[in-house]
């Protein structure tokens, strides 16, 4: 018989040999939007495996999901106020997955123009999608809300 | 003349109540008419003036991925915010977590909730549910589904009601 620590290392080897060729059936992955804890006037964020949440000192707050065995990425960007275009893009620059795209998507938003309240738009990135829509808040506690969804690469 | 009135005269006069709303029964009592009503955002709205202060708002998940936020400023109004459509016993799980966490007696909640995971309403996209306790408080539950943007909304209202 083993001696009991060497079990112990034992179990625990083939303990982590299990978790990565379970790991490794999840072909792909999200990253959490974690560019979106580096906005102005962020107070806290959690990531909890797929959910990720920011909240700003002035009430706003980002509620998003994230796939951890997918590419999926959707983000909800609730605020106390109307959404200013430079909250649009800000959010819009840390939230897409590829930040070496934002600057370009930022400036598709604007040669689109204004985006009113009730309004959706569809941008393009060199091989993915991103919707961004824009509606009156369904809560009591905010004004406005801003949707976005990622439009992964088609395989 | 003996004029008490027996405290626990109420307690089958409510869940007689509870039990006619979900029959659609007219009721004396205004507020319990409000459940023949289709959900209107106009309450959304109207709150909207005030809700423009900058200060943090309290926040925190519960039921795995659903956050619940509350304004320190606006007493009595809750949302909780969810990215996926749950079935009528979570939604029902959820509603009790906000009761609880906004002083609802544990009694009160302990007996609503196996009837509130039947409540057929739970099952709807959106829905608009008073519910009543013992002592006449009133908590009102607004549900909105925007599917294509895949963003569920649950609004808790409460108030308390004058007279008995």
């Amino acid at each position: 018989m083993l001696q009991p620590w060497k079990t112990c290392i034992y179990a625990f080897l083939l303990a982590t040999l299990a978790t990565t060729a379970h790991a490794e059936d999840c072909m792909v992955s999200t990253d959490p939007p974690a560019r979106l804890s580096t906005l102005p006037d962020v107070m806290q964020h959690t990531d909890k495996s797929g959910v990720y949440q920011v909240t700003f000192a002035g009430g706003d707050l980002i509620l998003a999901k994230y796939g951890t065995c997918e590419l999926a990425l959707s983000a909800h960007y609730l605020l106390r106020t109307d959404a200013s275009l430079k909250n649009i893009e800000d959010f819009l620059a840390a939230v897409v997955p590829a930040q070496g795209q934002a600057a370009s998507l930022v400036q598709q938003l604007q040669e689109k123009g204004p985006l009113s309240s009730g309004q959706s738009v569809s941008l393009e990135g060199e091989n993915d999608g991103h919707l961004l829509s824009i509606q009156p808040a369904s809560s009591p506690l905010f004004k406005t809300v801003v949707h976005y969804r990622w439009q992964a690469p088609q395989h | 003349m003996n004029t008490r009135v027996n405290r626990f005269a109420f307690i089958p006069l409510t869940l007689f109540v509870l039990l006619a709303q979900s029959a659609c029964a007219k009721e004396p009592e205004a507020p319990t008419t409000a459940i023949a009503e289709p959900v209107k955002k106009h309450s959304a709205q109207a709150e909207k003036k005030s809700a423009t202060q900058q200060h943090p708002l309290k926040v925190n998940f519960i039921h795995g991925e659903a956050l619940m936020v509350g304004d320190p400023a606006k007493e009595g109004v809750v949302s909780l915010f969810a990215m996926e459509p749950v079935s009528p016993s979570v939604m029902a799980s959820r509603i009790i977590d906000i009761l609880k966490a906004e002083g609802a007696s544990k009694a009160f909640v302990d007996k609503l909730e196996p009837r509130l995971k039947m409540n057929p309403r739970l099952e709807k996209d959106d829905f608009s549910l008073p519910i009543i306790d013992e002592e006449g408080n009133e908590y009102r539950f607004e549900y909105q589904s925007d599917i294509s943007n895949r963003f569920y909304t649950l609004n808790y209202y409460s108030k308390a009601l004058n007279g008995e």
